[in-house]
């Protein structure tokens, strides 16, 4: 069934109509609630949140091909007061024990290419919320400049702006540690 | 260029990893339908005042708003439980179990609207100070058409407490039972709204009612067609329908004579 039916009904108030979103975008909301929150607690929090609100406030959607970008608003906004009440920040823990429990490392390549992602990860994981969250729409959700720009409520040079600042602090961050390697 | 895209892969790469393995527990969802329970029973709560009942959005229960209370009850307390929705006629059969009478119903009237969902709910009876009087069980059906605004029928027992104020707009006399036409001007308001002078003035008219909690002011008509029949309350209600009198009328009939 198109979104857009769905979406209508959703409106009207129809359950099913809801439970189908859900179903649909469930797991894209946890992840990317889960990167910006860098907590699988948190980020189960900020998605039940978000769907509560899609639910309640569903009326006031007044484009139903805009529900993904909506979803996606509450979303964001919700993950970043999840974090400031909780002015909670990256357990690496979490992420390291999760990459090592891994069994599909069979050589030292592999364990090479790892040990990279971690890294970049852990870049990730250190940029200002503002700027890691442009990363995560950016790279993950493959979201256009206008789009993020649209989702955050701010000018689309805004997003340019922390696009590039966060590449920037990355490069650097991931250079210091090659060079403490050496 | 090169390093620059190299680490733009990498970014891209590290995130995919970093969540693939992620996924949504079965227990969420049930987490997001109680919680949606909740916040409507608390929203429902909201719009209680001593005057004025409106059960939910776009009012479960018309048939308490256009009575005034005689007794002790202030307002009347109900919630749809999502889990509990009748969403395919079949099942009839159980709501009409779960409301523990044999009640009058159609699944599809002579003018097109047809069954969409059902739910039996309980409606709690409470004072001033939020004690439960007395509660019963209330069946609500969804009738829907294309684009046309939804129709319902509230079934329950007659609450005695209630006296109907209004003189009604229209009445006809069906196999000895007399149905009632009323029409009736909500307007939908936000919790903190003030009321304004000409709201105030509208107040005092038994045709008008204010209803708070919702998230702009919207006013509509509400149009419903009640009867009693085999010791039950009907209510056949719409808002902004675009019906007649003897239209709704009509369907009222076509219910009486399901059985």
């Amino acid at each position: 069934m198109k979104e857009e039916i769905l979406v209508e009904q959703l409106k009207q108030g129809e359950k099913e109509a809801f439970d189908t979103l859900y179903e649909k975008y469930k797991n894209m909301a946890l992840r990317t609630a889960y990167l910006i929150t860098g907590n699988r607690t948190d980020s189960e929090d900020v998605v039940q949140d978000t769907f509560v609100k899609v639910w309640l406030h569903r009326r006031e959607l007044k484009n139903n091909s805009g529900f993904k970008a909506w979803m996606m608003q509450i979303l964001v906004r919700t993950a970043y007061r999840m974090g400031k009440k909780k002015n909670r920040e990256f357990p690496d823990e979490e992420t390291v024990i999760r990459m090592e429990n891994r069994t599909d490392i069979s050589s030292l390549e592999q364990v090479m290419q790892l040990e990279e992602r971690k890294e970049v990860y852990a870049a990730i994981r250190k940029l200002p919320v503002k700027q890691r969250t442009v990363v995560i729409l950016f790279y993950y959700n493959q979201c256009s400049v206008s789009e993020i720009a649209g989702l955050l409520g701010c000018m689309e040079g805004t997003v340019k702006s922390r696009l590039h600042t966060a590449r920037k602090n990355m490069k650097k961050a991931l250079e210091k540690g090659e060079e403490e390697l050496l | 260029m090169k390093t620059t895209l190299k680490l733009e892969q990498k970014i891209e790469t590290a995130l995919q990893e970093e969540c693939r393995n992620i996924g949504v527990s079965e227990e969420l969802k049930q987490k997001i339908d109680r919680a949606i329970e909740q916040k409507q029973e608390e929203k429902t709560m909201k719009h209680f005042s001593t005057k004025k009942v409106v059960i939910g959005v776009a009012a479960a229960c018309l048939l308490v708003s256009s009575m005034a209370f005689a007794g002790k009850t202030v307002a009347l307390r109900s919630g749809t439980n999502l889990m509990d929705m009748y969403t395919s006629y079949d099942q009839m059969r159980e709501a009409e179990e779960k409301l523990g009478s044999d009640v009058n119903y159609v699944e599809k009237f002579a003018n097109g609207y047809y069954f969409e969902r059902a739910s039996v709910d309980p409606t709690e009876a409470v004072d001033e100070a939020g004690n439960v009087l007395y509660s019963y069980q209330d069946m609500m059906i969804h009738y829907i058409k294309g684009g046309a605004p939804s129709i319902s029928l509230s079934i329950c027992k007659p609450v005695e407490e209630f006296e109907n104020t209004k003189t009604p707009n229209a009445t006809r006399d069906c196999d000895g039972i007399t149905l009632r036409y009323d029409v009736y001007t909500y307007k939908f308001v936000p919790v903190d709204y003030e009321l304004t002078e000409e709201d105030m003035e509208n107040e005092k008219r038994d045709d008008y009612y204010i209803s708070y909690g919702s998230s702009e002011v919207e006013i509509q008509q509400a149009h419903n067609v009640t009867w009693e029949m085999d010791g039950m309350h009907y209510n056949l209600f719409g808002f902004d329908v675009e019906l007649t009198p003897d239209e709704m009328m009509d369907m009222a009939e076509e219910i009486i004579h399901a059985k």
